[in-house]
C-alpha cells in the first residue's frame, strides 16, 4: 500500500482525471437544471 | 403475441399457446429446438442489456459530475467535499470496470465461443453498476 497510495489515493486520482476528462469537453446532453422551477435563484443554489 | 406496453419497441412480447399439448414428459428441449433457439437468443438479448448500462451510467454520471462543478455549499462547489468526489469515483471505476467486462464478452461471443457464463456475468455487473451509479448521482 505504501509504494503504490492506498485506495483513497486511488479515489482523488481517479476524481481528479475523470472532472478533467468531462469538463475540458462540451456537453451535448439536454441541461436538466432548465428544469427547475426557480432556475436562477441563488438560495437554492449556495448553502453556507 | 402482445406487446409488453413499459417496453413497446424493445421486441418482448408475451406468447399464448392454444390447443397445445405437449408432454413427452414436458419437453423443453429438442423437438423442434426451441429451447435451443431460446437459448441461444438470449445471448444478444442479455449482452445488449448489459451494454445498453453502460451508456444510460455515462449520461447520469456525467450530467452529476458538471453538477459537482456549479453547486457551491460552504464557499466550495460541492466537487471539492470528498463526500461527493469519491462518489464519483467510485462510481467512474465501477463503469470502467463493467465496460471492460462487456466489450471482452462481447469479444468472446465474436469469436464464437460459449458464452452463457460471461454473457450472464456482463449483463449483471452491468445493470447492478447502472443502479448504483444512478443512485450515487441522483445523491
Amino acid at each position: 500500500m505504501i509504494w503504490t497510495g492506498t485506495n483513497e489515493i486511488m479515489n482523488l486520482l481517479i476524481q481528479h482525471e475523470f472532472y478533467g476528462e468531462v469538463l475540458k469537453r462540451e456537453s451535448n446532453a439536454r441541461d436538466v437544471e432548465k428544469d427547475a422551477n426557480d432556475l436562477e435563484g441563488e438560495e437554492e443554489k449556495i448553502y453556507e | 403475441m402482445s406487446t409488453d406496453s413499459w417496453i413497446t419497441g424493445g421486441g418482448t412480447g408475451r406468447l399464448y399457446f392454444r390447443d397445445t399439448r405437449v408432454p413427452v414428459k414436458n419437453l423443453v428441449g429438442p423437438l423442434n429446438g426451441g429451447f435451443l433457439v431460446f437459448n441461444r437468443m438470449m445471448i444478444p438479448e442479455r449482452l445488449t442489456t448489459a451494454a445498453g448500462a453502460l451508456g444510460m451510467a455515462r449520461c447520469c454520471l456525467e450530467i452529476a459530475t458538471r453538477y459537482s462543478d456549479r453547486r457551491k455549499a460552504f464557499g466550495e462547489t460541492i466537487r471539492k467535499f470528498e463526500a461527493v468526489s469519491f462518489k464519483v469515483a467510485d462510481s467512474i471505476a465501477k463503469l470502467d470496470a463493467a465496460r471492460s467486462l462487456v466489450y471482452v464478452t462481447a469479444r468472446h461471443v465474436d469469436e464464437g465461443f460459449d458464452s452463457r457464463r460471461m454473457v450472464s456475468e456482463a449483463k449483471k455487473i452491468s445493470t447492478e453498476m447502472l443502479w448504483e451509479v444512478v443512485n450515487h448521482s441522483m445523491q
